[in-house]
């Protein structure tokens, strides 16, 4: 029996439902599913206010900064009454005002090895999300070292990453699925560097080149979630000079210390609440 | 002797040479190429780093180096 949607869902989501590749059934999935957005500048802003506009369930927000006035010109879920306040705590409060049916959880932390095991030894909901492998993860971070430590962590989990990267007119876009999609590899088969890449801090960027990526990266997200997707081994890369997306073919480093060491171990589990 | 492009520029290297000797001799001429923060692709895939110097270049190899972005 198909999972049947309210009446009010029906309506409010009908231009999706409508979609013989979501059906129903597809925007059931999307109203079940949890996504974890670590960082919440200009790509999480994005991300999270379209994933919530297309009924995701839950939304999971991770970031220690506060509201900044040079943030506003692309992170447009704030506004100036927001200078000063913590970025997660402002995001909940205008992605409820737009969709009230989407949960959103905060933490207030910055994404660490060591701070995302605290945060999912405090939540018994991401421990069992973890557990049960429901939960997708996106990097809308903005240094190379958390994007090295969410790729790690992701792997480690066994859980889907779609992590997306802007500065200047340059954004990267790549899907890793370690479980589904081994032969890709994972972030660190591209990039083995530790060090800081450029950043839009010191390169600078435009609000629609943000926006531009952020919305692949939330197309690929529901894409992921409806299983829409052939496997995906590419580096999708913008050209936000040239208007222009490029896919680069990924595979997997055979000596690879993040996905090689993990490919044939048990996911890691979280650790067990006191 | 084989030739390659490298980002477009052309290279004309030993028959052999390894990705990551073709590297070497064109950071040679392009010093400004910051070697430690890079990816290549070879022909449109890319090539983890670890493989770089075991994949022997083959005449007429396309190459480009580019490098991460991390902004969000």
């Amino acid at each position: 029996m198909k999972p049947a949607l309210t009446n009010k869902q029906l309506e409010q989501y009908y231009r999706q439902v409508l979609l013989p590749q979501v059906e129903e059934s597809g925007q059931h999935k999307l109203l079940q599913q949890h996504v974890l957005i670590i960082g919440v500048g200009g790509l999480g802003t994005h991300v999270a206010q379209q994933l919530s506009a297309a009924g995701i369930g839950h939304l999971h927000l991770m970031d220690d900064d506060k509201v900044e006035t040079s943030n506003l010109p692309r992170q447009i879920l704030f506004g100036n009454y927001d200078i000063g306040k913590s970025k997660v705590e402002c995001a909940k409060t205008a992605l409820n005002r737009h969709n009230h049916q989407t949960k959103v959880s905060t933490y207030i932390q910055r994404f660490t090895a060591k701070t995302i095991n605290s945060v999912i030894n405090n939540s018994s909901l991401l421990s069992d999300l973890i557990s049960a492998k429901q939960l997708i993860v996106l990097d809308c971070s903005d240094n190379m070292a958390t994007r090295q430590a969410v790729n790690r962590w992701c792997v480690q989990s066994a859980l889907p990453l779609i992590s997306a990267a802007v500065t200047a007119f340059r954004g990267q876009l790549l899907l890793v699925d370690n479980q589904t999609n081994p032969e890709a590899g994972c972030y660190h088969c591209v990039f083995t560097t530790q060090e800081q890449a450029t950043n839009c801090a010191e390169m600078g960027v435009l609000g629609p080149t943000v926006a531009t990526v952020a919305s692949m990266q939330a197309l690929m997200t529901i894409k992921h979630i409806l299983q829409l997707s052939r496997k995906d081994n590419q580096l999708h890369i913008f050209d936000a000079m040239d208007l222009t997306w490029r896919k680069l073919t990924r595979q997997q480093d055979p000596q690879c210390p993040v996905c090689q060491v993990h490919l044939n171990s048990p996911p890691a589990q979280p650790e067990t609440h006191i | 002797m084989i030739t390659i492009s490298f980002n477009k520029d052309t290279l004309d290297i030993a028959a052999n040479s390894s990705l990551q000797q073709a590297l070497n001799s064109y950071a040679e001429q392009k010093p400004e190429i910051q070697l430690a923060n890079i990816a290549l692709v070879v022909n449109q895939r890319i090539m983890p780093k670890s493989q770089w110097p075991n994949y022997l270049c083959q005449n007429q190899d396309q190459i480009e180096i580019f490098s991460p972005v991390a902004g969000g």
